[in-house]
């Protein structure tokens, strides 16, 4: 994990969610709830909850781990999540063409389904970081998977 | 097989009170009724245990091992432990379709399945070293 550049890790997750983010900016705009500036604003919040956002989860799961006896470092944890985000970034990238390319709807098909793939590499983290306890690793994921999505309906999506 | 009888029977029922919950989401959507939403949420538990039964049955024949050690209550172990996975899917469904109002429930329930099945191959090849 210390091999990977931390602004490679970073940059997954941060153009996962921009893309992500994007998708939904423009399918509100296509259907009407959304004006085209609102959906750039939308744009540059998912690079926000793609970088500060995913970290500060990162960071709260590192917390939890502590407290059973974890003992990752939090710059380990962070790159962890943040390249955990790779399907969705796959997911997203290619959401977007059909967005573009044929004016599909893809926020959820594409967007959502891909935020939700994250969640396995997430638990592989956690059980890393518990020393192979699968309850607290899947509670943790959960709790990690309610901020994201929690963080995504409270930007008003 | 790994675990107490009572970790494996809690594994089993896990799983499928995962199942009953993402179908009867699903079941929301194409019933009306509280009527039809229980008997979509019935069939779509029986499928989802058809399903792993079969997924049990393709492990124990593809598995020699398995066939000569714990047979079938083995493949299932496997199987049931593999689909725990599917929890954070069925909490993070609830939350939602119940809290935040997205019809997003057939999502869910792709990606837990998808999920899961990726876990039950990891589950064989950590149990065979």
């Amino acid at each position: 994990m210390e091999r990977v550049p931390w602004p490679v890790s970073i940059s997954i997750s941060g153009l996962a969610f921009t893309l992500f983010f994007l998708q939904t900016g423009l399918d509100m705009h296509r259907v009407g709830t959304a004006s085209a500036r609102v959906a750039a604003a939308y744009t540059f919040l998912g690079t926000a909850m793609g970088t500060a956002g995913v970290a500060l989860v990162a960071a709260v799961a590192w917390a939890m781990a502590r407290l059973l006896g974890g003992e990752r470092s939090p710059e380990w944890t962070v790159r962890a999540f943040c390249l955990a985000y790779t399907s969705t970034l796959i997911f997203c990238t290619v959401g977007i063409i059909f967005n573009l390319a044929f004016g599909w709807n893809t926020a959820v098909a594409f967007g959502v389904t891909g935020a939700l793939w994250a969640l396995y590499p997430i638990i592989a983290i956690c059980r890393e970081m518990t020393g192979d306890r699968l309850a607290a690793s899947l509670i943790i994921t959960t709790i990690c998977g309610g901020l994201v999505l929690g963080g995504w309906a409270l930007l008003g999506i | 097989m790994e675990g107490s009888q009572g970790e494996r029977v809690a594994a089993g029922l896990a799983v499928m009170s995962c199942f009953a919950v993402l179908a009867w989401l699903n079941g929301r959507y194409v019933g009306s009724g509280a009527g039809q939403v229980a008997l979509y949420t019935l069939i779509g538990l029986l499928i989802a245990v058809a399903f792993l039964a079969g997924l049990a049955g393709l492990v124990l024949a593809a598995n020699p091992d398995l066939r000569r050690g714990p047979g079938y209550g083995g493949a299932l172990d496997m199987v049931a432990r593999g689909f725990l996975v599917a929890i954070p899917f069925t909490a993070l469904a609830l939350l939602a379709d119940l809290a935040f109002g997205w019809n997003a429930a057939t999502a869910f329930l792709q990606a837990a399945i998808m999920t899961s099945g990726a876990a039950v191959g990891v589950e064989i090849m950590r149990r065979a070293g």
